[in-house]
């Protein structure tokens, strides 16, 4: 047995040399600084990226959503400081994208008109179960053209708890107790990781209890510290509040401009 | 994707035009636009304006390539026509998210429309009341990307005169007058001339006001002051 | 057979430039890449940097936000280098680059003070650069803003990364030029005073930090006169300030992170050193 492994890791070095002195041969007959001159023609890139950060956390009772409200182009250029992330789609489900922003305003689109029709149809709102399932099957309908969007959907579920339902690209849902997506979503989760899934805590020590007052300081400061060291992140934080049996409260925050 | 495929879309705009800038006033709203069309760096035709006047509240201006323009005033036209027969004029905002969808439906067909679009207007919550109406400026990419702002600078003004165009709007609270509202408009012109090789000094100034509707601007010169370039020596 | 070619090629390469960069690990890297290595990225300083000549002295400014890709690689970055006295530099690019650059001009520039006895002149150091950026063809990712004041009056240049310069009565550069230039372009007279220079270069670098993302936290000024240089800084503008403080404070607990893996290794003592004082 050792010595079939031994066989394997051999042929496996052989392919691998012989795939890097290919490599080699091609990269050494045109080599990047040539070819960027002369590769002239691009094709157009339906895709652009806007910026900005969301991120949503689920309690007992209650989901908050935040965004930033800043939009960029190129990734450097601002081009507004109050371009709206957040959808509020009915009394129970808020939803958030970020990413190109044409395909989040078309995905907005798409779900409010679909809810609408549901409200005729059935004389009813769509609970957020419901509307994640369709925010998949609508984000998998474009498989092999997708909505570039990192897509969270928050509410209050039928049994009067909070959601939050996290999808990628192309409709891979998740129901999870906090989510970010954008830019800052590499700062964030880790954030939240710590500070309410406590991954890094020994056992024995105090676990504080994720109180609806906590989880929107928590969402502040996450925020607060990417605008510190995200380029893209900034000017306002857009705060949903949606809590069991209350109404959806909306407010803005400054953020840092720079 | 090295093949040679046959080109049947706008990849390339020919005779393009730069940048718009747009500002919200007290009752209304003003957009520029310089009078040239440029074919690559070229300043191929004068006198041409990049303004269309939709009905009395709304006013269209691009940026990009103006046979896409052309194309879109005919499309734009029917939409106007289409809501007259039951009787109704269309507002910015209707045509706003009217033009969103058509550019965004012709970027998922990998076949763009070249231009931003600025939609300025007086949106009226009733008709013809004049204390509900609101000014409006909506912005849309050649990817349908939309937004609606205060002030906007396109094109290579995006980069130039965005900032200066915003503070600005915030040192004046958001309560401009209109002539200071156009003389800030002269003047972002002027500094996009100094830096915009395809800007051009001959503009207009379309306004919509609540009062007024649509009116069109006049052309307009600007010189700019060139008295640095005499202390300008390359000496090593 | 194989071996001697290979003997026969690397004859022939002369990769050795006598102390200068190193280039025989380009094409390896490059196949690496294509092979699906990713190649670590470089920090850039998305930078604004501005500078305006007025009567008799020259001021220059810049940020201090250093980015790699979309995060604050520096807050704290220093962006404006001192090559003597009172000639400066400032630079976007890349920040290795810069740092060495200037640093090469400096220690050039002293010496050659020491040697002549006299103040260095703003065109030489143009001139070092230039020659040292043209010679690498613009790899060297170094854009630089030299300006000073010397014998001849003040001076400044710009000077790009592939070696093309040029003499400016005022003048930015870096990401957040766009927005910086344009202030300038506005309020820039010939002859202004110190203080008018001083504020216009303030407002510029401004205007860039707050129109470019990757412009910001705070911003250095150098003013430079004949007789003395006087730098300013870190200045923050009001739109740089967090706006409100956190709400809550993240102490941990000693102890209270939790223990993966616990290894004891045994060392015998060879050699001790006493180094309590």
């Amino acid at each position: 047995m050792a010595c079939f492994n031994g066989i394997t890791a051999s042929a496996d070095a052989t392919n691998q040399m012989h795939s890097f002195k290919q490599a080699m041969r091609e990269v050494s007959a045109k080599p990047d600084w040539l070819s960027a001159r002369h590769i002239e023609r691009q094709r157009w890139n339906p895709y652009s990226m806007e910026g900005g950060s969301t991120c949503a956390i689920s309690g007992d009772n209650f989901a908050i959503v935040a965004s930033d409200t800043r939009m960029t182009a190129n990734d450097i250029n601002i081009l507004t400081r109050d371009a709206e992330k957040i959808q509020v789609l009915n009394d129970s489900i808020i939803l958030t994208t970020s990413g190109f922003y044409g395909d989040v305003l078309q995905l907005t689109k798409v779900l409010q008109s679909r809810l609408h029709k549901y409200r005729f149809d059935y004389r009813a709102d769509m609970s957020v179960d419901l509307c994640a399932e369709l925010l998949s099957r609508n984000l998998y309908y474009r498989r092999f053209f997708p909505y570039y969007t990192g897509a969270i959907l928050a509410g209050i579920d039928e049994h009067g708890k909070g959601a939050v339902f996290s999808y990628d690209p192309i409709g891979c849902i998740e129901r999870l107790g906090y989510s970010a997506s954008g830019a800052a979503e590499p700062m964030i989760i880790p954030f939240l990781d710590c500070q309410i899934g406590h991954v890094t805590l020994d056992e024995g020590y105090e676990k504080p209890a994720l109180t609806m007052e906590r989880a929107i300081s928590l969402m502040k400061d996450s925020f607060r510290g990417a605008a510190e060291r995200e380029i893209s992140t900034g000017d306002k934080i857009h705060l949903v509040i949606a809590e069991a049996g209350k109404p959806i409260v909306q407010k803005f925050l400054p953020l840092r401009e720079d | 994707m090295d093949s040679h495929e046959e080109v049947k879309a706008t990849l390339n705009p020919t005779c393009t035009g730069t940048s718009v800038i747009a500002l919200q006033y007290k009752t209304g709203v003003v957009v520029l636009t310089d009078r040239v069309v440029s074919y690559g760096k070229m300043a191929r035709y004068k006198n041409v304006s990049r303004q269309y006047k939709v009905n009395e509240n709304v006013l269209v201006a691009f940026g990009g390539d103006h046979a896409d323009f052309h194309w879109l005033q005919n499309v734009i036209e029917r939409q106007v026509l289409l809501w007259k027969r039951f009787d109704q004029d269309i507002g910015p905002k209707a045509l706003h998210g009217y033009l969103t969808s058509l550019l965004y439906g012709r970027r998922c067909q990998m076949n763009p429309v070249w231009n931003t679009l600025i939609v300025a207007g007086i949106e009226e919550e009733e008709k013809k009341n004049k204390e509900t109406s609101t000014p409006f400026i909506g912005i849309i990419t050649q990817k349908g990307c939309a937004y609606q702002v205060k002030h906007v600078a396109t094109g290579l003004g995006a980069f130039l005169l965005n900032q200066a165009v915003e503070d600005e709007w915030r040192k004046s609270g958001g309560e401009l007058t209109r002539e200071q509202a156009e003389q800030v408009l002269r003047k972002s012109l002027e500094l996009s001339l100094y830096h915009d090789c395809v800007a051009d000094n001959e503009f207009e100034i379309g306004r919509v006001d609540s009062q007024d509707g649509v009116v069109l601007g006049k052309e307009e010169k600007v010189i700019g002051d060139w008295s640095i370039a005499e202390t300008n020596c390359q000496y090593e | 057979m194989a071996s001697t070619d290979v003997k026969n090629t690397v004859s022939h390469m002369e990769m050795d430039r006598g102390g200068a960069f190193d280039f025989s690990n380009c094409i390896r890297n490059q196949a690496m890449c294509k092979m699906g290595a990713t190649a670590p990225t470089l920090t850039s300083t998305g930078t604004t940097i501005v500078a305006v000549s007025y009567k008799g002295g020259l001021v220059m400014g810049a940020d201090s936000r250093a980015t790699a890709g979309n995060i604050v690689a520096d807050k704290h970055c220093e962006k404006v280098h001192k090559l003597t006295e009172s000639i400066y530099a400032c630079g976007a690019g890349t920040a290795a680059d810069l740092d060495q650059v200037t640093k090469m001009l400096s220690g050039n520039l002293r010496l050659l003070e020491l040697n002549t006895g006299r103040k260095a002149r703003v065109i030489t150091a143009l001139r070092q650069a230039k020659q040292h950026l043209f010679n690498y063809r613009g790899y060297i990712g170094a854009y630089l803003l030299i300006g000073g004041v010397d014998p001849t009056g003040p001076h400044l240049y710009m000077c790009s990364a592939n070696g093309t310069t040029m003499a400016f009565p005022f003048t930015a550069q870096g990401s957040g030029s766009y927005a910086a230039i344009t202030i300038l372009e506005r309020d820039f007279k010939v002859d202004m005073t110190k203080e008018e220079a001083e504020s216009l270069v303030q407002r510029a670098l401004e205007a860039g930090m707050h129109g470019d993302n990757a412009s910001g936290n705070s911003l250095n000024v150098v003013i430079i006169e004949p007789n003395e240089t006087v730098f300013k800084g870190p200045i923050v503008p009001e739109f740089c300030k967090r706006p409100e403080p956190n709400d809550l404070s993240y102490k941990f607990q000693p102890g209270a992170t939790k223990v993966l893996k616990n290894k004891v290794y045994k060392y015998d003592i060879v050699e001790s050193m006493d180094i309590s004082h």
